[in-house]
């Protein structure tokens, strides 16, 4: 196959070392690939149903992911954050019925899928992570008259720009 | 050298045949370590393609292989390709340099064998991710040079080098490879002046002291006087003396090269010598024409009306220079006089405007039209210069092909010079080489010039065209009285055909004999003397 | 006397061998005051500018090394790097790990792509330029059918942002906010309105002092022996064919890498013209630098981007003040950057007659010495 070579010259020194360059790279690649992935986690502050039971959104919370600020929650209030990385830590203070402040410990959960939510009354009640969190899935409202889905899939696709494209364009 | 110490080399009844034409024949000689051996001939005698097989040319398998044996050691070999040879000690310096002008001369004679420094890349990229080292590449190359014996400056850029330097740098390559044993040196002062010619002489005679062994080609016999033991004379594909150096003297080895039986084709047959005119109907002072291959440095020539002149002389040495460069096809400079106007040059239409022709070497490059037909060819180019073969309209504003009278004229010429063909319609490159060069004759002649620049009429074409050829173009400048210059590698032609014959060396006019001297007086000419000789 | 006609050379032969950079020196200065923009405005984006371009251009300078002209395509490796960005962008992965794995990603797409544009033109000797600038086309059509088709159905990728409402294709325009000047701004130093982006300078030190050092390596000795002459090279032994792909596909990976750093350092993707532009302003930029055909170093790339692209910002603000329109500059821009293309190769060419004049001339100089 490789002319003038014998098996033991193949495998020799410098095909380890490049073998091992390449996996090393595929490593490289699959561990930025979920280190940088950037997810979107909504925490939020509405009352929610979980497995049959009902949890009351809370009069006041105070959250924060992963050292990135804390953020106030009144009831009924969602907000989304970005985050990279699988690993993260929520930590959440409240006040009970009778103003005390109570501070949760950091919590650390997964992040489900891209979209993910996470509910702040689930997780005061002490319920464990995993069932606090699951994917989140938008709702599609169809307003009518506004932007059906025909027009929509009619953006046009310029290709073909004369050579330098938009000159307006700064370059 | 003791009779228990085989030769380096020894080639036994070598020979070599391209198409069932026989190049090489019986070819046997031995050479000792550090011997230097001198191989003398004119062009065509077989000398380089002895080295071609020497050194495992792919030209020579190609073709056939050789017949006979090539011992190396005592030991039959057979090369396959330049390395073969490379391995077993050979080296070869060519006459064109193969060198690259941007770099110095020590990255040219260590070119791609230059010390590395391991780097650690080379463990991913390869062996050529190592970084050069440059101390070494220095030492090494120096080394080269003083094994050499010569004064060369490593540093400097070949582009900026004299020529004699650059064929310095190429022999110090050959030396630099280690094992090297036999050198073999192509016409290595062709190009050199005297001093980098002398400087030249005593390298080899170093390298001889030192044990490597040198074949030494050139056509200055004096060299070979100066620095060979042993002198190989070849004609025609044989050897035909072997010659102690010590012994021998300068007239012999150019009788040797240029002597030939009588033949059917020879002088003999040339009739008498006749009378010239006085008159000098072209006259060429100081010309210089840059032609690759072909330069013309300094000729000076008459030419008398009426005359058939020859010019003659060794392959590469100016004569297929000079009809160029006079008719404007390379760059060239000088002055040049016909019928009493100056002739511009590096101007071909000025030239065909005063009359004058060219029927070139080149063939199928610069003569014809090889998509067109015979007819085309050869009427096209006295339609262009001269108006003819056309039909004139109102008083020449319209000018239209006269079919009829370039009919004519082609069936002349076909008749004439017995041209091979189907019809006057035959497309130019279906023709066999001698028909093509008879279509190019009968295009000069059908310009009716005054004077015609014939290059090389007979080269590639069978004996009988020739014949044919070289008889049409006596009876042309006999009945027609038109002036001939033909250049020619074959002396014993130009001997036939011509009046007097100049032969080129060195892109200069060597000397003009009549026609009917002896073919050896010509060999002594083409081979040129040195300064010392002249003196 | 000699001496003094010698220093008469050097003068005009200097002229004639900057006349391209002179001609944008004297430019840029008459503009200047015409376009009327501070200083400090003109040096920041300068600096942009550099630190945007640089890595592309500096792709360019292997292939003239290596004897193959300018390297037209270098589009084919500007393709290569999109594709990774189109893949990041798709799967969301941001910043810095983001653009690592883009370069990931495009490497053997890079190298696949170099290996065959290097492969047609050890075919097409003495045509490289031309062949390559057509390869550049045809690229652009696979590139196309692959982006505009084959992105969603065949090649997964299911990213609102990035595929068109229809389900299939990429969109024209990309918004690249999560890897928008991620490099530039992991450290960045500023005085007063201009800002240094520290870590793009380093990696484009980084890739001058890769290039240094392949001149000094066996392969770029290789490389420059067969940008002399192939077949002397060939006679030595060098493998001229595989020295000469070798050198299409290291600059086909660097301009790769130049075309992500390119767009992150511009925030936003032109999925279908990007990489075409790019081609020709590189060459243009470098050219301007006062490289040519043969002979280009790294001089000639930061020289060349400043030069360039200080006319591309001030010539359309000297239209508009000069004439009343802007339009005018964005014109010139267009014909100073296929001039300055043509100009180069024209003076190439007569600088090559010329020379073979002079060895001409030098015969009958040496003649004359001899009479």
């Amino acid at each position: 196959m490789i002319k003038g070579k014998t098996a033991k010259e193949i495998f020799d020194l410098r095909f380890f070392v490049r073998l091992g360059c390449i996996v090393v790279i595929i490593a490289l690649a699959i561990f930025l690939y979920f280190y940088g992935k950037q997810r979107t986690l909504y925490v939020d502050n509405w009352s929610t149903e979980i497995n049959g039971e009902s949890y009351r959104y809370l009069d006041w919370a105070e959250a924060e992911v992963d050292d990135l600020g804390k953020s106030e929650f009144n009831p009924r209030v969602r907000r989304g954050v970005q985050l990279r990385g699988r690993t993260h830590t929520i930590t959440i203070a409240t006040e009970d019925d009778n103003f005390n402040l109570i501070e949760l410990d950091p919590i650390e959960f997964r992040l489900p899928a891209d979209q993910s939510i996470i509910s702040l009354p689930a997780l005061v009640a002490g319920l464990p992570v995993e069932e606090c969190i699951q994917e989140f899935i938008p709702e599609v409202v169809e307003i009518p008259g506004v932007g059906t889905p025909a027009a929509a899939a009619e953006e046009e696709v310029v290709t073909e720009d004369d050579m330098f494209g938009d000159m307006s364009m700064d370059f | 050298m003791s009779e228990m110490t085989k030769p380096l080399l020894e080639m036994q009844s070598v020979s070599k045949e391209y198409n069932g034409n026989p190049v090489l024949k019986d070819v046997s000689f031995t050479l000792g370590q550090g011997e230097v051996l001198g191989l003398v001939g004119e062009n065509g005698a077989g000398k380089s393609t002895l080295m071609n097989i020497l050194f495992g040319m792919d030209v020579i398998h190609q073709t056939g292989g050789y017949g006979g044996k090539v011992l190396i050691d005592g030991k039959e070999v057979k090369f396959t390709s330049p390395l073969d040879a490379l391995k077993a000690g050979i080296g070869m310096v060519h006459q064109e340099f193969s060198l690259l002008p941007g770099f110095t001369a020590a990255e040219n004679i260590l070119l791609n064998r230059e010390p590395q420094n391991k780097s650690v890349l080379s463990l991913v990229f390869g062996d050529r991710a190592n970084t050069i080292d440059r101390k070494k590449l220095q030492k090494e190359a120096i080394d080269a040079i003083t094994k050499l014996g010569v004064s060369l400056d490593p540093d400097m850029l070949v582009s900026e080098m004299p020529v004699g330097h650059k064929q310095f740098t190429e022999i110090s390559r050959e030396i630099s490879k280690s094992a090297i044993r036999l050198l073999v040196l192509d016409e290595p002062t062709a190009v050199l002046t005297e001093k980098e010619a002398e400087m030249l002489l005593k390298a080899i005679e170093n390298l001889s002291k030192q044990g490597i062994s040198v074949i030494f080609i050139t056509h200055r016999l004096q060299e070979i006087l100066d620095v060979c033991d042993k002198v190989i004379v070849m004609r025609d594909g044989r050897i035909i003396n072997s010659l102690d150096a010590k012994a021998t003297s300068i007239n012999e080895m150019a009788r040797l090269m240029v002597g030939r039986e009588v033949s059917a084709g020879s002088a003999q047959n040339r009739g008498e010598d006749r009378e010239i005119s006085d008159k000098v109907v072209l006259s060429v002072n100081n010309l210089w024409v840059d032609m690759p291959g072909e330069t013309v440095k300094d000729v000076n020539l008459e030419v008398h009306e009426g005359e058939f002149l020859g010019i003659g002389g060794l392959a590469g040495q100016g004569k297929l220079g000079i009809p160029n460069g006079i008719m404007g096809l390379y760059p060239a400079g000088g002055t040049v006089t016909f019928d009493g106007k100056t002739i511009p040059l590096n101007n071909p239409r000025a030239c065909l405007d005063s009359e004058l022709a060219f029927v070139s070497e080149d063939r199928r490059g610069v003569g014809l039209l090889l998509d067109e037909s015979l007819e085309w060819n050869i009427a096209f180019p006295a339609m262009q210069i001269h108006e003819k073969f056309l039909k004139k309209y109102l008083g020449g504003l319209i000018k239209w092909r006269d079919q009829s009278a370039i009919e004519e004229v082609t069936e002349k010429y076909i008749k004439q010079l017995q041209i091979k063909c189907t019809s006057s319609k035959q497309k130019a490159k279906e023709l066999s080489g001698g028909n093509q060069q008879k279509i190019c004759l009968a295009k000069s002649f059908a310009l009716e010039p005054k004077l015609m620049f014939v290059s090389e009429p007979t080269r590639g074409i069978d004996i009988g065209a020739k014949a044919l050829v070289l008889q049409a173009l006596k009876e042309y400048n006999r009945k027609h009285g038109v002036t001939i210059v033909m250049i020619s590698s074959e002396l014993e032609e130009l001997r036939q055909c011509c009046d007097r014959i100049a032969i080129i060396t060195d892109g200069a006019v060597s000397g003009i004999l009549p026609a009917s001297t002896p073919s050896e007086d010509f060999g002594i000419l083409m081979v040129g003397k040195t300064k010392k000789e002249a003196k | 006397m000699s001496t003094d006609l010698k220093k008469k050379f050097d003068a005009r032969d200097f002229l004639a061998n900057n006349i391209v950079p002179i001609i944008f020196v004297v430019l840029c200065v008459a503009c200047y005051p015409l376009a009327g923009y501070s200083p400090e405005y003109l040096v920041d984006q300068i600096i942009t500018r550099i630190v945007r371009n640089s890595f592309l251009v500096l792709s360019l300078l292997i292939p003239i090394m290596a004897g193959m002209g300018l390297n037209f395509g270098m589009t084919l490796g500007a393709m290569a790097g999109q594709i990774g960005i189109v893949f990041i962008t798709a799967w969301n992965v941001v910043g810095i790990p983001g653009l690592l794995l883009a370069a990931i990603i495009a490497t053997p797409i890079a190298v696949i792509l170099g290996w065959f544009c290097g492969k047609m033109l050890n075919m097409a000797r003495g045509r490289e330029m031309i062949t390559s600038y057509m390869i550049s086309f045809f690229m652009n059509g696979v590139y196309q059918l692959v982006v505009l088709y084959g992105m969603g159905p065949v090649i997964p990728i299911h990213s609102d942002q990035v595929i068109l409402p229809r389900g299939y294709g990429v969109r024209n325009t990309i918004d690249l906010i999560n890897v928008r000047r991620s490099i530039d701004n992991f450290w960045q130093i500023n005085l007063g309105p201009i800002r240094i982006p520290v870590l793009t300078i380093i990696l484009i030190a980084l890739l001058c002092v890769v290039i240094i050092w392949f001149r000094k390596t066996k392969i770029g000795q290789d490389m420059r022996a067969v940008g002399q002459d192939m077949e002397v090279a060939r006679e030595a032994g060098i493998k001229v064919e595989r020295t000469r792909i070798l050198a299409i596909v290291i600059s086909t990976v660097f301009a790769a890498y130049g075309m992500i750093i390119y767009l992150s350092n511009m925030g936003t993707l032109n999925t279908y013209n990007s990489h075409s532009q790019i081609g020709m302003f590189s060459i243009a930029a470098l050219l301007v630098g006062g490289a040519s055909v043969s002979r280009a170093s790294i001089k000639n790339v930061f020289l060349g981007i400043i030069l360039f692209h200080l006319m591309f910002i001030l010539t359309p603000q000297a239209g508009k003040n000069l004439i009343g329109q802007a339009q005018i500059g964005e014109f010139f821009r267009v014909f100073v950057s296929y001039g300055v293309i043509t100009l180069s190769l024209v003076l190439y060419e007569i600088r090559t007659r010329r020379e073979k004049a002079e060895s001409a001339k030098m015969l009958a100089q040496a003649q004359e010495v001899q009479a």
